[in-house]
């Protein structure tokens, strides 16, 4: 997904958007280092610039909100058809 | 018996039969001596076993033969495992050995290893097939026993270290005869259920035979069909089983198992940070490039603004000004000495035009001079004159005894003409030049 050099800016900050609503801390950390590259590259218009580092850092926020609240969930898996999990259903995606 | 002759062929293989469906020949562990080993052209190894009374022919093929850590060679006390059997042609039964190991170690050390060579043989601990592991595993399967240290040391690790997991515990007893057909429903739940990324098979450190049910095949068989990547820590470091072999990573301890499915949420934490500065870096950097760029251009438009180059143009314009003023002066004076030079050559070419015309003019005058009649007269010439004063010049102007004047240097004589001649005369000549 970070096949960044083909991808437009415009593209690329509707899908960081995207991570930044419901992505997995999976995505969102690549996203933050796709956003950095970005901006390492310099290659940005300057309002590109400011609306990469403005989604970069709440990117980075996300990260760290998603590590703050992290808890180990634990589910089990038993022969019986019944599973039991002690985590609601509803869980968050990351 | 039945009363009955029988060919040699119809009771040898009679015979054959009789040993090839005895279980126990079919699979069997003999140990003894080595001697007299032959190593055929073909590849196949033949040697005896023996013991103080006994002896025992033995032929290892050479597929099997070429798989072994150890030949056997005279002297060496082995225990060879294989099937017996007989070989109809010399009608001797003999041991068709498929592996051999030194004597002294225990059978179930014996059968691990032929079961790891089996295996081996058949690709299931290839290198290469081994596949790598999620960097950041949401579902990691353990299968373990939930009752154990294990289980809990493994919450305990990826609480601490990486909280965004989920962990899928699907128990099994992990020893005893069960545990392989435990071990093996265990991943296939895991499997079925379809969310787990990585795959912990786990159990802590117990006797070798607790720890067997890792070296069954059925596990090991499972284990090499998991769709999952799978990690296997079983017992403690120095224990090694055939699940160690199999599984896409053998960790040494169940922690160590989940601390390498995982990353540090530490790292991660720092990674994050590094990131924003990395970030905040490259944005300032960029903006402060944009700026730079600003200042020059405003720099350069400043430096181009009329009101700041006006005076620079009036200052070139009057330096060109002065320049030309200069280069006029210059062409003026120039000028001047030229039309002086020509002047004074004009006056100089005047000057001695009129000097030779009055020298000419003085020559002239001399000639002239020297050409006066007076000075003539001063010579012995004479002029002549009538009465009334007109100059006689030829002989015809006169006639005899008419009255002449004849003016001389001095002064006037007057004279009396007493002939007149025409005849060239010398004074006549006289008074012509």
């Amino acid at each position: 997904m970070a096949e960044g050099r083909e991808e437009t800016l415009d593209s690329a900050l509707a899908r960081w958007e995207a991570i930044l609503r419901d992505g997995t801390f999976e995505q969102s950390l690549g996203a933050l280092e796709e956003i950095v590259q970005r901006l390492e590259e310099g290659q940005l218009p300057l309002e590109g610039t400011l609306r990469c580092y403005e989604l970069g850092v709440q990117m980075a926020r996300r990260c760290e909100t998603i590590l703050d609240e992290a808890e180990l969930r634990i589910t089990r898996l038993d022969d019986s058809e019944q599973t039991w999990d002690d985590t609601p259903e509803d869980e968050p995606s990351f | 018996m039945s009363a009955r002759v029988v060919p040699v062929a119809l009771l040898t293989s009679y015979i054959r039969e009789l040993f090839d469906g005895d279980p126990l020949l079919a699979d069997v562990w003999v140990e003894g001596e080595v001697a007299e080993t032959f190593v055929s052209r073909a590849g196949h190894v033949y040697f005896t076993l023996r013991d103080t009374n006994s002896q025992l022919k033995c032929v290892m093929f050479k597929g099997f033969a070429q798989r072994q850590c150890l030949l056997p060679k005279a002297g060496d006390q082995v225990a060879a495992h294989g099937r017996v059997s007989v070989y109809e042609r010399d009608g001797a039964y003999q041991l068709y050995v498929d592996a051999v190991q030194p004597a002294g170690l225990g059978i179930l050390a014996l059968q691990r290893e032929l079961l790891r060579q089996q295996l081996a043989a058949e690709g299931l601990f290839d290198p290469a097939r081994k596949r790598p592991l999620p960097p950041f595993p949401r579902w990691i399967g353990v299968v373990t026993s939930p009752e154990g240290a294990v289980w809990h040391d493994i919450q305990i690790v990826l609480r601490r270290r990486y909280p965004l997991a989920h962990l899928i515990l699907s128990p099994s007893p992990v020893q005893g005869d069960a545990a392989p057909e435990g071990i093996v429903r265990a991943l296939q739940r895991l499997q079925d259920d379809g969310r787990a990324e990585v795959i912990i098979v786990a159990r802590g450190g117990g006797s070798a035979e607790d720890l067997s049910c890792f070296d069954d095949e059925r596990v090991v068989r499972a284990v090499f069909a998991c769709r999952v990547p799978v990690i296997s820590a079983v017992g403690h470091e120095t224990d090694w089983t055939l699940i160690d072999e199999v599984a896409d990573l053998r960790a040494p301890t169940p922690s160590a198992a989940a601390e390498m499915c995982s990353p540090s949420i530490v790292d991660l934490a720092e990674r994050v940070v590094a990131l924003q500065i990395q970030a905040r870096n490259a944005a300032m950097a960029r903006v402060e490039s944009e700026r730079d760029r600003f200042e020059r251009l405003n720099a350069s438009l400043r430096h181009n603004s009329p009101g700041r180059t006006l005076p620079a143009v009036r200052t070139r314009i009057a330096l060109a000004r002065q320049r030309l003023d200069e280069q006029q002066r210059r062409l003026l004076s120039d000028g001047r000495a030229a039309v002086a030079s020509q002047c004074s050559r004009l006056h100089q070419a005047i000057r001695a035009d009129l000097n030779r015309r009055q020298e000419r003019v003085r020559l002239r005058r001399a000639v002239l001079a020297a050409l006066e009649p007076e000075r003539v007269l001063g010579r012995g010439y004479a002029i002549l004159t009538g009465e009334g004063g007109q100059p006689i010049v030829r002989v015809m102007d006169v006639s005899a005894g008419q009255a002449i004047a004849a003016r001389l240097a001095d002064g006037v004589v007057a004279a009396r003409v007493t002939g007149a001649d025409r005849q060239p005369l010398r004074a006549a000549e006289v008074a012509h030049g």
